[in-house]
């Protein structure tokens, strides 16, 4: 079968979403993450730490959580440099999304800015703010100041 | 627990071509398989399946609720539909849904019909839909996690771990072209050397291009009845199934022990193989979900097919070939039959009940214990399905 020409077709009547995402109960978080630092909540009752963070305690069922920050260290647990970039992320230079444990024994994920990575590295967390105003956890070199 | 359930068997199936399939609407696709399920049963008709489950994942469609069309588009009146939708695993979803409904003795007869157009859309919309695969706020949103840089993820602790290399996935890959080249409804049928996987391009390093499988478009049906109906009709061949393990793990890839192998596959296994009463031992021929090869070495190990840790080497020893231990994903699999991803799990045991009749032709492993085993994974692990097929002697 000859695959090099398209088979005939007509265009869709396009739809576009953008959605409103409600973070009346996560405000915390995406406030201190502009400060560089990460917030993440620990239940009252019986002392679950969540992350990310969650407003309600489904061990529990209680919904009183009290907002804490986590250590900006993380040890490496894996990695992937990415290249093929979804829609929305087109615009960057490839990234690497990367998952480290922290201090806590919470895992946070992040992109890594590291020369030379390597499973099992300890690296320090930060935050940066991309050019279009979307915030983004980052790790870094412990050396980096 | 007293359980007071009816053997289902698989009486039928139909396979699509899968591939790139822009000549077809998604309800022109599903009729496809419909058809060569319905031919190859000539003892039912349309008029006798009392249920539609139609499994669809539709992230990537102009059709936003397919199962509507294709149930019309197919002939099927007034009997559903019901569409499930399990991300990778939505096949298996609506196997099990019919499987279920019949087990229970709400109906004798059900049809599942999985079916995916993934070519309506440009690559990095695809990839943006599949990244959506786990939790959209705190993953996607943040970080622009696609599919495949999920699977790499486990790729990489993978190989620091156990050691397992980029070669041995790559073997991986070259084994399903092997296949899939002798299989000719699979996207993909030309062998590939070892050099050329090694060599393709990085998406998410680790995995480079010929460690994933390519977005396909394709259908694929099983028709299910129940005991009474089997006998009823008097099918020659039925294929039981002996019973379905399900499972699943945490929606956050930030909320999993360990990124060497999925727990959803080892519970869902586990569940699986004590309902059937069988040992991974037994299993004459599996098909497993292979999305990327790093996903078909994990599924070695976590279905017990070989130790944790061993599968790179059970690909290096040829133990998952025809002839081997267990001959896995002879058809191809996912990386080069394709992933058309409400298709899949119905493909996945298209195919078993070929192999277990002694139909699968070139491709036919021998068939010692009559047991097959179906692995289908949704996401990143996020579900899990492990199927036991059985033919009787």
């Amino acid at each position: 079968m000859n695959m090099s020409k398209e088979p005939p077709s007509i265009v869709s009547r396009s739809i576009t979403y953008s959605h409103k995402i409600p973070v009346s109960k996560t405000q915390v978080f995406w406030e201190k993450l502009k400060e560089g630092k990460i917030f993440t909540t620990k239940c009252k009752m019986c002392g679950e730490l969540y992350y990310p963070p969650q407003a309600d305690c489904p061990r529990c069922l209680a919904s009183e959580v009290e907002w804490v920050e986590l250590s900006n260290t993380v040890t490496l647990e894996t990695y992937t440099y990415v290249q093929v970039k979804p829609q929305g992320f087109t615009q960057y230079e490839p990234y690497t999304i990367a998952i480290g444990r922290t201090m806590e024994g919470v895992k946070v994920m992040g992109w890594l800015e590291h020369e030379k990575p390597e499973v099992g590295i300890e690296l320090k967390v930060t935050t940066k703010m991309l050019p279009d105003g979307y915030p983004v956890v980052v790790f870094v070199s412990k050396d980096r100041v | 627990m007293v359980i007071l359930m009816r053997r289902v068997a698989v009486i039928s199936g139909g396979n699509s071509r899968f591939g790139v399939r822009s000549d077809v609407t998604i309800q022109e696709l599903a009729f496809e398989a419909v058809k060569e399920a319905l031919e190859q049963a000539s003892c039912i008709t349309l008029k006798d399946i009392q249920l539609s489950i139609v499994g669809s994942v539709g992230t990537r469609l102009y059709e936003l609720l397919p199962a509507v069309p294709v149930n019309e588009y197919v002939g099927l009146d007034g009997v559903g539909p019901m569409r499930v939708e399990a991300a990778c695993a939505t096949g298996s979803a609506a196997i099990y849904t019919a499987y279920a409904s019949i087990a229970c003795g709400q109906v004798d007869t059900a049809i599942a019909i999985g079916v995916e157009k993934m070519h309506e859309v440009d690559t990095a919309t695809s990839l943006a839909a599949g990244g959506r695969g786990g939790n959209y706020l705190w993953e996607f949103h943040l970080f622009g996690t696609t599919f495949p840089s999920y699977y790499a993820l486990y790729a990489t602790a993978h190989m620091a771990k156990y050691g397992t290399s980029e070669e041995q996935m790559a073997k991986v890959a070259v084994k399903a072209h092997k296949y899939g080249a002798m299989n000719p409804k699979a996207h993909f049928q030309r062998v590939i050397t070892l050099e050329e996987a090694l060599k393709s391009r990085a998406v998410a390093w680790p995995l480079k291009l010929y460690d994933c499988c390519p977005m396909s478009d394709g259908a694929a049906t099983v028709i299910l009845a129940s005991e009474d109906k089997v006998k009823e009709l008097n099918i020659e061949m039925p294929i039981w199934i002996d019973a379905i393990g399900y499972s699943s793990d945490t929606a956050n890839l930030c909320r999993r022990p360990d990124y060497v192998g999925l727990r959803a596959t080892r519970r869902a296994a586990e569940m699986a193989y004590r309902r059937a009463q069988v040992e991974s031992s037994h299993v004459d021929v599996a098909t497993v979900h292979d999305c990327f090869t790093i996903a078909e070495i994990m599924a070695y190990e976590d279905l017990g097919f070989c130790g944790k840790g061993e599968g790179g080497k059970m690909i290096d020893d040829g133990q998952t070939e025809i002839g081997g231990k267990i001959p896995v994903n002879v058809d191809g699999g996912l990386k080069a039959k394709g992933h058309p991803l409400g298709a899949t799990g119905c493909s996945m045991i298209y195919e078993l009940a070929k192999q277990l009749r002694g139909e699968a032709g070139k491709r036919q492993v021998p068939i010692k214990n009559n047991i097959a085993l179906a692995h289908n994974i949704g996401g990143t692990g996020h579900y899990c399905w492990v199927t036991i097929l059985r033919r009787e002697r």
